[in-house]
Order: C-alpha cells, then sequence, then structure tokens
C-alpha cells in the first residue's frame, strides 16, 4: 500500500496525543478561557466607576442631571459636593476614577438670551478624570454626554423652561441615526469569536508538528526513523498529515464552545465547509513553518521561539483589536499577515453569514501562504537529511 | 569466510574537526562484533555511518555487500539497529511501538501480527505486550529496542551501548539474549561499549578505538595474550616523598623491571613473562635503589591492561573530571559542529 509509513506515523501521533492527557486538556481549556475572559473583559461596557459629583447650581435641570448620573449603573457616585481640591486628592489617592462638576450657570445655559447667560467654557460640564487609565477615561466622557443628553429629554426639564420663559421647550439638536446593519445584540464576544477559532489553530499547529519532530530528534528516535526503508517524505507527510488533523479537532472543539455559549453564527453547511477549509489551510500553513524549524531549533528554545511567531501574527491581525487601531506602520505587517485574512474572510462568513463568493480573495491568500510554507519546511526538512546529518545527540541521557 | 560488514578507509569530519580518522575493519557474518573505547572515541560516529545515517567524509564501507553510500536503500533493508539512546515511546504499548516500526521496514501485512509476537518472545516482553511502555523497567525497554531491531529480519544488528545505564543483573540478561540471537538466528552484530569486562567476556573479537583511530583489533584472548603472560601490580612505600610521579617512573624504567611499564600516583603496573619468578628479583631491584614496596601482586592480563597499553590511560579515566582540557575543549567543538549542520 502506497503512503503505508505516512499512515503508521499519523497513527503514532494520534495515539501519543491521544493519551497525553494534560496536554490534550489545557488545549481545550485555553480556548474557552479566551472566550470568557477576553470576550467579557473588553466588551466595551463598564459599571460601577468610582466618580464624585458637585453640583453648584440649585435650578431643577442640574437637579435632574445629578439624579440621572446617581442612577446610572456605569457609575457608583462616591461622594458628592466635595471641593475641586478634595475631589482632585481622591484622584490621586485612586478613590475615584472622575470628578464631574456641574457650574453654577448650567440651567441657564438651556434658556434663550434675554433670561439666560452667553455659553461660555466656564459654564461647561466638567469632567476630570484619571487619564492614566485610559479606557475609563473615554468611557467617562462618552457616559456624561449620554445622561446629558436624557436629561434634556425629561419631562421636568421641559417645564421648568415654561414655568421660566412661558414658551414651549423645543430642542434644537443634531442626533444620529444609528442604524444596526446586522441582526442586533450583537456583543464583544460575537466578534472575537473567529479570532479565537483562528487562534487555536495558529497555536495548534505551530506545536502540533514541529513538537513531536524536535522531540524525536532530541532522544534520537527521528534517527530511528531514518535507519529504516523508508522513503523521507512519507515520514515528514505523516507528521503533517497528524498536526493537521490536531487543528481541525480543536476547530471543531472551539466551534462546539462557540455554540453552547450561544455566539451568533450563520452556521450553513457551505460556510461550515468555508471555514475548515480556512482552518485547514492555515493549520497547514504554519504546520509547514514548525516543521522549517523543527530542523534547526532546540527543544528549550521552542516555547520562546513559538511565542516569538504566536504574538505578533494573532495580535497583528484583526482578530482581537480592530486593524483601525493601529499605525500606518504596524498595518503593513497586518496587510502581510495571513492571519489577517483568515480572520477577516471567517468573521464575514462565520458572524455576518456573508457569501462565499466575497470572501474567495481571502482563502487564496491563505491557500498561497500555506503552499508556500509547505515548500519551505520540507524543503528545509530534505536540505537537512540529504545531507543525511541529522543532529547526533549530545551524550546519552541514561544515567550511568 | 564471509565478511557482512567491512570498512575501507573510513573517515568523518566535522568541519575539519576528525571524528573518525580512516577506520579499517571488517565483521565476519554470525559474529559478535565490539567497537571497544571511552566517550567520543568515534564510536557512535563509525555505526552512523554504516547505517547511513552519515555520510563518511572519504573511505568506503559495505554492509552486508552493499555500499552505504550508493546502495543505502538495500542496506537499510538489511539492518537492525538499536541507539545508544532510549528512543520509544513510552504512552504507546510495546505492541504499539513495534507495530510502526513493522509498517516502516515495510512488512507484508498479514505478517505483521505473528511477527511482533515472535520478537517479543525471543526477548521475554510477549506477556508484557499491551502494557505502556512508560510501566517497563530500564531492562526490558532496552530488550523492547533489541526486538524492535530484530522486525526486519536483519543480517547485522547494530547495537550501540546495549547496556549503557542498567544495572548488573539486567545488563547480564541483556547479553544473555544478545548471544541467543546469535547462535539461533546467525546474526552478525556489531555493539559499542566502554565496559571493558563485557568487551572481555561477551565478544568475539574487539576493535580498541580511540581519537577516531583503530588501535587494536582481534580476540580478547589474542590481545591479552601479545600483551604480556602476567601483570604485576605493586605499590611504592611513599616514606621518601620527594620523587614525583615522572622521576619515579624514570626510576624504574632504568631498573628493566618488565614490559608496558606505567605509573600513577605510587600504583605501579607492568607486564612480565612469568610472574612467580619475576616478583623476587622485582622487589629487589626496587630496593637496590631506596624504593620500598607497600604491597605487590600478580594476576593474568585483563582487557584494561591492553587499552592502556594502546591509549596510554585507563578507559574510565576519560569519563568526567579526568579529561584533559584538550579532549573537553575538542569534544565541545565537534558537538557544536555537529548541532550546526542540522
Amino acid at each position: 500500500m502506497v503512503l503505508r509509513a505516512t499512515s503508521a506515523i499519523w497513527k503514532r501521533e494520534m495515539r501519543k496525543w491521544r493519551r497525553n492527557r494534560t496536554q490534550l486538556i489545557s488545549s481545550l481549556l485555553l480556548p474557552i478561557l479566551f472566550l470568557l475572559v477576553i470576550g467579557n473583559a473588553y466588551s466595551g461596557t463598564f459599571s460601577d466607576i468610582p466618580v464624585a459629583i458637585t453640583n453648584l447650581d440649585s435650578e431643577t435641570p442640574a437637579q435632574v442631571f445629578q439624579e440621572a448620573l446617581q442612577n446610572s449603573t456605569s457609575l457608583s457616585v462616591v461622594a458628592t459636593n466635595i471641593s475641586i481640591s478634595d475631589a482632585m486628592a481622591m484622584i490621586d489617592d485612586g478613590k475615584i476614577l472622575g470628578f464631574i462638576l456641574i457650574p453654577v450657570n448650567f440651567s441657564k445655559t438651556l434658556l434663550p438670551l434675554p433670561w439666560g447667560v452667553t455659553v461660555s467654557p466656564s459654564t461647561r460640564i466638567n469632567v476630570t478624570d484619571d487619564n492614566t487609565n485610559l479606557m475609563v477615561s473615554q468611557a467617562l466622557e462618552g457616559l456624561t454626554a449620554q445622561v446629558l443628553n436624557e436629561t434634556l429629554h425629561d419631562n421636568r426639564v421641559a417645564s421648568w423652561f415654561t414655568d421660566v420663559t412661558h414658551l414651549p421647550f423645543r430642542l434644537s439638536e443634531l442626533s444620529i441615526g444609528k442604524v444596526d446593519r446586522y441582526a442586533t445584540g450583537f456583543t464583544f464576544i460575537d466578534f472575537l469569536a473567529p479570532g479565537i477559532l483562528l487562534m487555536t489553530v495558529l497555536f495548534t499547529s505551530l506545536f502540533a508538528a514541529g513538537m513531536p519532530i524536535i522531540l524525536d530528534r532530541e532522544v534520537g528516535y527521528f534517527d530511528m526513523l531514518l535507519s529504516t526503508p523508508t522513503r523521507r517524505s512519507d515520514i515528514v507527510l505523516g507528521f503533517t498529515l497528524a498536526g493537521v488533523t490536531k487543528v481541525i479537532a480543536q476547530a471543531t472543539f472551539v466551534l462546539v464552545i462557540a455554540i453552547v455559549l450561544g455566539i451568533h453564527m450563520a452556521l450553513t453547511p457551505l460556510s461550515l465547509l468555508y471555514i475548515y477549509v480556512l482552518a485547514t489551510l492555515l493549520g497547514l500553513g504554519f504546520v509547514g513553518i514548525s516543521i522549517a524549524m523543527s530542523v534547526k531549533i532546540e527543544l528549550t528554545a521552542v516555547q520562546f521561539v513559538n511565542g516569538l511567531i504566536n504574538f505578533p501574527v494573532f495580535f497583528l491581525s484583526g482578530a482581537f483589536y480592530p486593524v483601525e487601531s493601529l499605525p500606518t506602520w504596524l498595518r503593513t505587517v497586518v496587510y502581510l499577515n495571513p492571519m489577517t485574512y483568515a480572520v477577516d474572510g471567517l468573521r464575514a462568513v462565520m458572524i455576518k453569514g456573508a457569501s462565499i463568493l466575497t470572501v474567495i480573495p481571502d482563502v487564496v491568500f491563505v491557500g498561497v501562504f500555506a503552499l508556500l510554507t509547505q515548500i519551505l519546511g520540507n524543503l528545509a526538512l530534505y536540505l537537512a537529511l540529504s545531507g543525511r546529518q541529522i543532529r547526533i545527540r549530545h551524550r546519552s541521557q541514561r544515567t550511568k | 569466510m564471509v565478511k557482512t560488514v567491512e570498512a575501507i578507509d573510513l573517515v568523518k569530519q566535522f568541519d575539519g574537526l576528525t571524528a573518525v580518522d580512516k577506520v579499517n575493519m571488517s565483521v565476519e557474518k554470525g559474529e559478535l562484533f565490539g567497537l571497544l573505547g571511552p566517550n567520543g572515541a568515534g564510536k557512535t560516529t563509525t555505526i552512523k555511518m554504516l547505517i547511513t545515517l552519515l555520510k563518511p567524509t572519504s573511505g568506503k564501507a559495505l554492509v552486508a555487500g552493499f555500499d552505504v553510500l550508493t546502495e543505502a536503500d538495500e542496506v537499510r533493508r538489511r539492518i537492525g539497529y538499536v541507539p545508544q539512546e532510549s528512543a520509544l515511546d513510552v504512552r504507546l504499548t510495546a505492541a504499539e511501538n513495534l507495530e510502526l516500526f513493522a509498517e516502516l521496514y515495510g512488512l507484508p501485512k498479514s505478517e505483521i501480527k505473528p511477527r511482533i509476537n515472535e520478537v517479543l518472545e525471543l526477548v521475554d516482553l510477549d506477556k508484557r505486550k499491551n502494557d505502556l511502555v512508560a510501566h517497563y523497567s530500564g531492562g526490558m525497554k532496552r530488550r523492547l529496542e533489541i526486538s524492535r531491531g530484530l522486525l526486519p529480519t536483519p543480517q547485522v544488528l547494530f547495537l550501540d551501548e546495549p547496556t549503557l545505564g542498567l544495572d548488573p543483573q539486567s545488563r547480564r540478561v541483556v547479553w544473555e539474549f544478545i548471544h541467543k540471537l546469535q547462535k539461533d538466528w546467525d546474526l552478525t552484530i556489531l555493539t559499542t561499549t566502554h565496559y571493558l569486562d563485557e568487551a572481555e567476556r561477551e565478544m568475539d573479537r574487539v576493535a580498541i578505538i580511540d581519537k577516531g583511530t583503530i588501535m587494536a583489533m582481534g580476540r580478547p584472548e589474542d590481545l591479552k595474550t601479545e600483551f604480556g603472560k602476567d601483570v604485576v601490580e605493586l605499590v611504592i612505600k611513599s616514606t621518601d616523598g620527594g620523587d614525583s610521579g615522572e622521576q619515579l617512573k624514570s626510576k624504574l624504567l632504568s631498573l628493566e623491571l618488565g614490559t608496558d611499564l606505567s605509573v600513577s600516583d605510587r600504583k605501579v603496573r607492568l607486564g612480565v613473562p612469568n610472574g612467580k619468578t619475576a616478583l623476587p628479583l622485582i622487589m629487589h631491584k626496587i630496593e637496590s635503589v631506596g624504593l620500598g614496596v607497600e604491597s605487590i601482586s600478580v594476576r593474568s592480563p585483563s582487557l584494561d591492561d591492553v587499552f592502556i597499553k594502546y591509549t596510554g590511560r585507563g578507559i574510565r579515566e576519560d569519563e568526567g573530571a579526568q579529561d584533559s582540557e584538550d579532549t573537553k575543549k575538542q569534544r565541545a567543538m565537534m558537538m557544536a559542529r555537529m548541532r550546526r549542520r542540522v
């Protein structure tokens, strides 16, 4: 039978993999942890941000505004009507993350000119925040504006206006009509899920094929394999296929988790096929890289080198953070990163339910990447083996 | 006699450093042949060239009648190899470990199971074939590795340090199996060892190899006879104090006590045709130059004596602390170069 050696190596790798329970469990836990921890931590919603409020205006709109701030679940008001210097001290001590100051003339700025005062910088709502905590700082500004908007729509503000001016209250604001293109209720976890699936593919494939070769090389097992009358390419193919099998198994596991967690997915037979083709190609690509590395790298360096690849490939792909948040010089890396295309294609198909035709370029790019690294990996191993100078192990590990 | 393994002027260099230097040797069919030498002498490098895992820099080698360079695949079909390090999958059972290699050796599907049972029976592991190798003892692992080398029904079995790291009892058991194989299968076995007692006891013929060169070759008995009939060992009294090792040696050499004289600290070893008659004369001569003899004994020569004669030092001295700085440096450099190659 053709490829007997290949299937024998594959079988061996599968047996080893199945029986290594620690490795199996940890490789299953990692995607769950990532989805749950990162998915929830970076969801963009906040609650209980500690703040202090000082209200210098006794008119109704200011009272309504303060009330709304105190009722917001995003904020936790820990002190009211304190002096500015006390508030600054509290920020310095880390007791609050923001201080909201409602100025004396706040309500009057709502009135037309004869009753009111000219709008000047001093009459704006003043938010001082701990800008070392960047995300909270940005969120506070947005939240304050949102609460202010709600205040202006409050009936009590309108009747106060009419009481003072005997005119009907009409808000002359420009608003943005935001329409969700896709089903409502998308969360950050939904956005993250395709990236986590591909991250699992990336991590698995880098370890799945190269690592066993390095281990075999270090203990002299590889020499044993090479001392048999087997074609070298059959042996390498066995390791490659075993690696890809592990990738597919992992991808399936993440898909199942995603379904259990109730992540928005457009699963049809065609989209499933696309997911698997994309995951397999990306896996093949990184299996190729790990095989190329297995020729040179020592066991002790594997973790480090893999980290060196994992980290930029994952974070510079838009899997976790939008590409738009990166500076221009880093975007070049993003556009050369095969992971970027895999994430883009997978997110479109898996979450948005896009037509397969629109994501063909993505799969082509990943396919070319897989082809190139497979050539690289096999060539590197071939060159090493053709000299038949697979490294001789330093000294025996047997105890003397 | 048929030569099953033959090496002619075999040389292996790593970036100009010579690991194996013009090795000439031949192993006859059915023979148990041992390469004997300290760590780093070039034993493993020689074996790796013979089993087609390393390309010789120059020279030629034939295994089972095929050239290791031009007919590598034919050679691989006819050899079994048991490497120095334990190369087994501990998460697989013994049978599963063997199954992989039965496939790699291309045994017919229908023969795989009976063949695995047969080789496991040979090394007395058939009853534990479905146990995970993780639960095996060191000796059992070694026997399993030997049985794996037998899967292709080889003409030559290469055993690299077959008893390294085993306790004396396991070592004896492993050798028993090796002898059984040699006899029952008419197998040619080429092994390496740095245990001199094993070489002396177990092997038909040995080659003493040091720094990549074969220093002597022959049957252990013949090598010992060549050395001299008896070995005299004596310890010089330390009362005089003044003499350094070198001075002592030259003083003793001038007395013409016997052949192959070696001095280590105050211990003196030399060869004489007849120990019983030589003793009084030796005592007399030593005392005549003002030295005292603390103890003296006569014994028949061992392979250790032969080894010291050809290499100038004991085989064990090469391990660890007593390595000369040069040897250490040279070995480190060679290892680094070997590693860089792949």
